[in-house]
């Protein structure tokens, strides 16, 4: 078991050691050691490295990390929830949540909520955990939340959802062209407030899913026999949403819509140490936010001196995965 | 007087609709398998249903052990009453250890499995004779493998009286006859069996009493040897004559 916790904290390593080359300003080996060790009294620096480095990097680098990680715990949630092991995090209809606050910030143009806080990721946060409290609110039946449901409520809340931002953007022009950039800008705006942000929710909810564990190995059985091994399966439902809506919210707000890390993660983790949650979930948020962390270094490595958005190179390798699972069914 | 395990006085439940099953009353004793059967929507799930409170009950009462099973809480009462649904199966890797723990969850919802719980998994995979495949994924075992492991499941879960719900459907015949056989030897063991079975045959040879629903009442409670052509007749509305093979066949089944 310890090897595969080592192998990928040892991936995680190198991720972060290559991250901190990759990018616009070509520094080299030896300034990037100078800049790491200057705020410990090192060698002397020119400002503007330490800022590229302790300031833009390395932050952006932990963002992607947790927002991987949230993405991948959100996805186990959801393919477990939904037993099926091709459903996305998205299922409960967050992307087109977001997408929508960040249409109505855009066409209120509030760009700031107070000075110095960026308005466009909270809206999209609040929009993504909005719609998925109206998908529970549609789901529900008769008390209970039947997982088909569930699945349709989801559907209709993304079609309604995405039909009024594109309404709001057919209204206003460039609506449509900011609300597109800000789905595809990825991490380019990472900083530790964006990392601050984030860390305390994907931690919280980290710390939380040890404890439903359990509750999501029943859910795998169904509603029947879960419900006859003692769980109170309508309030764990109502939980686990809630959880995926929150995670993938607050992916989301910080990155835009990166796919295909949520779908294809907790399969990889469950390949390598199977489908118990107390295992799979830690590994996957392990796994989720390597792997993100990956794509984004990827993201502004391969064209010198530009970004690839991040969410372009997810789908680019998450494609021909997804398409192998569903071959070898 | 009979010992009780499970008594059910004057049941009438169903959906919110209104009752499926109505006025449903019987005494199952410690150790007893009782196997009930009926035609399509007699009611023989809602009623294991109702006995877990699992769907609404319109009036009557089901005792557990002299306790009103309404005031006793979910995980409590999966302390002691075990169910097994038809399960649909689904494609996660879980191994086969790793389902059969899954009973331990009324006695240790955390994160962690504790010594009991591995102690308890390992009896109820050799209870079944499974504990050399415990390794194995659950989804690449045999039917009647897997069936013997949610079976192991509900051992583990340490309770006194097992609910099935069609153990044996879908099976091979040779499974047919070996899950009916392990259900009669928990019930041997002390473990209380009631299970809803289709196949009239094989209820007749593994049961200590059958039980006969047709629309949503209970007609009557028979010993084995009581299962006669007239009764399948009844049972099912069907005029053996009709078939004078097959009838026939059938006559001879039940009249050993």
């Amino acid at each position: 078991m310890s090897w595969k916790y080592i192998l990928i904290l040892f991936i995680f390593g190198c991720f972060l050691f290559w991250g901190l080359f990759a990018g616009g300003a070509p520094l080299s080996f030896h300034t990037v050691l100078e800049t790491l060790s200057a705020p410990f009294g090192g060698a002397e620096v020119p400002p503007v490295f330490i800022s590229i480095v302790w300031e833009f990097r390395i932050p952006r680098m932990f963002t992607a990390f947790l927002t991987g990680a949230a993405l991948a715990l959100a996805g186990c949630i959801s393919q477990s929830l939904f037993r099926n092991p091709l459903a996305d995090p998205f299922i409960v209809g967050t992307s087109a949540g977001a997408n929508f606050g960040v249409t109505v910030a855009l066409a209120l143009n509030i760009m700031y909520l107070k000075p110095g806080l960026l308005a466009l990721p909270w809206f999209a946060f609040l929009g993504a955990v909005l719609v998925t409290l109206c998908v529970l609110l549609l789901g529900k039946k008769g008390g209970a939340l039947p997982v088909n449901t569930l699945l349709l409520a989801g559907i209709a809340a993304n079609y309604f959802f995405v039909s009024l931002s594109s309404l709001a953007a057919s209204l206003g022009r460039n609506i449509l062209h900011r609300s597109v950039l800000w789905s595809l800008e990825g991490f380019a705006g990472a900083n530790w407030d964006t990392f601050v942000t984030v860390l305390p929710l994907v931690g919280i909810a980290l710390l939380a899913l040890l404890f439903l564990a359990k509750p999501l190995d029943l859910m795998v059985l169904g509603d029947e026999s879960a419900m006859g091994l003692g769980l109170n399966v309508g309030r764990f439902k109502f939980i686990f949403i809630l959880i995926i809506g929150l995670l993938t919210g607050a992916a989301v707000s910080v990155s835009g819509l990166i796919g295909f890390v949520g779908l294809v993660v907790p399969h990889i983790a469950r390949m390598i140490v199977g489908a118990k949650h107390n295992r799979l979930l830690p590994f996957a948020f392990l796994v989720g936010g390597v792997l993100l962390l990956g794509a984004d270094n990827l993201a502004r490595s391969v064209i010198p001196g530009f970004e690839i958005p991040v969410a372009v190179i997810t789908a680019l390798m998450g494609v021909p995965f997804f398409l192998y699972l569903l071959r070898k069914k | 007087m009979k010992e009780k395990l499970l008594e059910i006085v004057g049941l009438s439940a169903g959906y919110d609709r209104g009752p499926i099953i109505r006025d449903i009353s019987f005494i199952l004793a410690p150790g007893e398998f009782l196997v009930l059967v009926g035609p399509n929507a007699s009611g023989k799930s809602t009623l294991l249903k109702a006995i877990l409170r699992m769907n609404r009950i319109f009036q009557g009462k089901v005792f557990f052990q002299g306790v009103e099973v309404v005031s006793i809480p979910r995980r409590k009462l999966a302390q002691e009453i075990a169910y097994l649904p038809q399960e649909n199966g689904h494609e996660f890797p879980f191994s086969l250890e790793e389902v059969v723990m899954m009973g331990r969850f009324p006695h240790n919802p955390l994160f962690y499995d504790t010594p009991l719980d591995r102690k308890r998994t390992e009896e109820a995979l050799r209870t079944v004779g499974l504990l050399e495949k415990k390794k194995e994924k659950f989804a690449t075992l045999s039917g009647g493998e897997k069936r013997r492991g949610v079976i192991a499941r509900a051992i583990a879960q340490g309770s006194n009286l097992l609910l099935l719900d069609e153990p044996t459907l879908h099976l091979d015949l040779n499974y047919q006859l070996e899950i009916s056989s392990l259900l009669r030897k928990l019930a041997e063991m002390g473990m209380s069996v009631l299970a809803v079975y289709h196949d009239l045959w094989l209820a007749s040879i593994f049961a200590h009493r059958i039980m006969a629903m047709k629309s949503g009442s209970l007609l009557s409670q028979y010993s084995p040897l009581e299962i006669t052509p007239d009764f399948v007749s009844q049972l099912y509305d069907l005029d053996l004559n009709l078939f004078p093979e097959g009838g026939r066949d059938y006559r001879n089944r039940f009249l050993w």
